[in-house]
């Protein structure tokens, strides 16, 4: 951070720099600005020179200056520090500046809000600094675990850890004037009462974060379909090609790229659910309380959202992620970034469904897809032992005399890890539903052992075709003396069992 | 020339069109290169060389990187707050 003097007055490209001033501005800044206009500044030195750094002192009667160049989301960590400085000392003054200063704007507990770069003369007016640059940039190994509020927190030498998690979750406030803005909008937009609003952000400020473009539109598509659903498509002006590709036709996916930075946060509040990569927007939806799918790559959910209620974070865990990058270029090891290449599109689909039915009861229509019961009735005479079974499928699907085992976490399997909880190796019947892929045949190798003697093996595949049944029988009647076999061609399932001899 | 190269690009927007039915099941931009790459290969209208030369970018992510299902080896973590 420099303070760099101005020699001739400067006003244009948005800026307002006076003769005889200095102002105060990061390194790069001083950089574009002097290949901008290099003969209006002068002398530039450090900002350490007259930086009194505040350290926790006790602040009643004085007057704390704070700032930071950006992003957008990470302002809104500053949020809950200045309401807890505030609170504490209700006689302090805070003033704060800022180059992403919109989610600041109307917070009761600053007194002053600045853009940067700022006139040096306003540090001279207060008793204590404190620049938080690069605290949060996985820089430091305690960056890459603890949530980025609590990391501001202890830069303002606040011990968090007893603090109750709304007191760290950020608030925003809106104007009567902005919320006026909002009713307008929505209905300039066609949004009316009734409709379930998604909120989707496109992109990120670096493409290392963006989520892979040719998902989202899957999810788009298939949310496209809902009736009563409109999607609002949120992004700046530079996303607006991307919109109108998303769009694609849909008369309920509505692009929003016109709008500036704060009122896309004014817009938020009247989404019923955000879906947005690492962005402010996660900050947003944090603060407003909206229900949000949160879509990670290059961090842990853990150290954004940790606070936040209604949320849901997706996290790739592969062998580079989290890698805690955090600059604005592309993933070194190709783009879009390999990590979110075990996300699915279905993963993304149920966390909005699995938040949609927790706050209105009702699922989307695409989940029936996902809710449909199987018919077992020819084969459910297998099922009637004393003791439970086991259940291995990917779905809804319960029976009242099966432990239902299921990889996917959103459909409240009984069991989901099969290494800690559980510790029986036999069961008297075991029911292998549909799961054929890669990973799905290991599991239904593995299942074949955990049939006891005497005890069935009865696998359940729909979808399927004559060959399947043909290869099925084939596998089964290797480990398992086959007691029934069967396919519907009408509605192309196989129904195959087994008896493990004694 | 200007023939074979107009119907090159006619069947491979036929090839396209395949794919596109595939979307259901195959999602990922990686694993559609993979199967685009194939079935050049097996109708002999481009060699995988040439493909790589005109598509450096998926080839990034094909090699090493990604498996052969399309994915990098690892588990999805789904994690609920509040």
């Amino acid at each position: 951070m420099r303070i760099v003097e101005v020699v001739r007055t400067f006003n244009k490209n948005g800026a307002d720099f006076k003769q005889g001033h200095r102002y105060v501005m990061a390194e790069d800044a001083e950089n574009q600005w002097r290949n901008v206009a290099g003969d209006h500044f002068g002398m530039s030195y450090p900002v350490d020179s007259i930086y009194r750094k505040y350290k926790g002192e006790d602040l009643t009667g004085k007057k704390l200056m704070a700032w930071r160049t950006g992003g957008i989301g990470d302002m809104f960590f500053l949020i809950p520090v200045l309401r807890f400085l505030k609170k504490r000392y209700p006689t302090c003054v805070l003033r704060v500046a800022s180059g992403c200063k919109q989610p600041l704007e109307n917070i009761p507990e600053i007194d002053e809000l600045v853009a940067m770069p700022f006139d040096a003369s306003m540090l001279e007016s207060v008793d204590y600094h404190l620049m938080f640059q690069g605290i949060i940039e996985g820089e430091t190994e305690e960056s890459k675990k603890v949530h980025a509020a609590d990391m501001f927190f202890k830069y303002f030498s606040i011990d968090s850890t007893g603090l109750p998690d709304e007191e760290k979750c950020p608030k925003l406030y809106f104007t009567e004037a902005e919320l006026a803005w909002l009713k307008r909008t929505s209905t300039q937009m066609g949004l009316s009462e009734t409709d379930y609003v998604i909120g989707i952000q496109l992109e990120t400020s670096a493409p290392l974060r963006n989520f892979p473009k040719d998902k989202m539109k899957t999810i788009i598509d298939v949310l496209a379909k809902e009736p009563t659903v409109k999607i609002v498509l949120i992004g700046s002006v530079q996303q607006a090609h991307l919109a109108t590709f998303f769009k694609s036709g849909y008369p309920n996916v509505i692009p929003a790229c016109t709008y500036d930075v704060r009122q896309s946060i004014v817009l938020a509040n009247r989404y019923d659910l955000l879906v947005t990569p690492d962005t402010f927007m996660v900050q947003t939806a944090g603060a407003l309380g909206k229900p949000l799918v949160g879509l990670y790559g290059p961090f842990p959910s853990e150290v954004r959202m940790k606070y936040f209620k209604n949320a849901i974070g997706i996290d790739p865990k592969v062998v580079c992620s989290p890698c805690y990058k955090h600059d604005f270029r592309a993933c070194i090891k190709g783009h879009p970034s390999p990590c979110f290449s075990i996300v699915k599109p279905e993963d993304v689909l149920q966390a909005i469904d699995y938040l949609k039915h927790k706050f209105t009861g009702r699922h989307f229509e695409f989940m029936s897809h996902f809710l449909e019961e199987p018919d077992l009735s020819e084969i459910d005479r297998f099922f009637l032992s004393a003791d439970k079974g086991l259940c291995f499928f990917p779905g809804y699907f319960k029976h009242h005399n099966m432990i239902r085992v299921d990889p996917n976490k959103f459909v409240g399997a009984d069991i989901d890890d099969l290494g800690a909880e559980f510790k029986r190796d036999s069961f008297p019947f075991v029911l292998f539903m549909n799961d054929f892929s890669p990973k799905g045949l290991q599991v239904y190798q593995g299942s074949k052992n955990m049939v006891r003697p005497g005890g069935y093996f009865v696998v359940y595949r729909a979808g399927a075709q004559e060959a399947d049944q043909e290869n099925l029988q084939r596998d089964i009647g290797n480990s398992f003396a086959l007691v029934f076999a069967k396919y519907d061609p009408v509605k192309r399932i196989v129904m195959i069992a087994g008896k493990r001899s004694y | 020339m200007a023939e074979s190269i107009e119907s090159l690009s006619i069947r491979i927007a036929q090839m396209t069109q395949i794919l596109d039915e595939y979307r259901i099941n195959i999602y990922t931009m990686d694993q559609k290169t993979q199967l685009l790459i194939k079935m050049l290969e097996e109708k002999g209208i481009m060699a995988k060389d040439e493909f790589n030369k005109r598509w450096p970018i998926y080839l990034k992510n094909d090699i090493g990187i990604l498996g052969p299902d399309g994915m990098m080896d690892g588990n999805l973590f789904v994690r609920f707050y509040g």
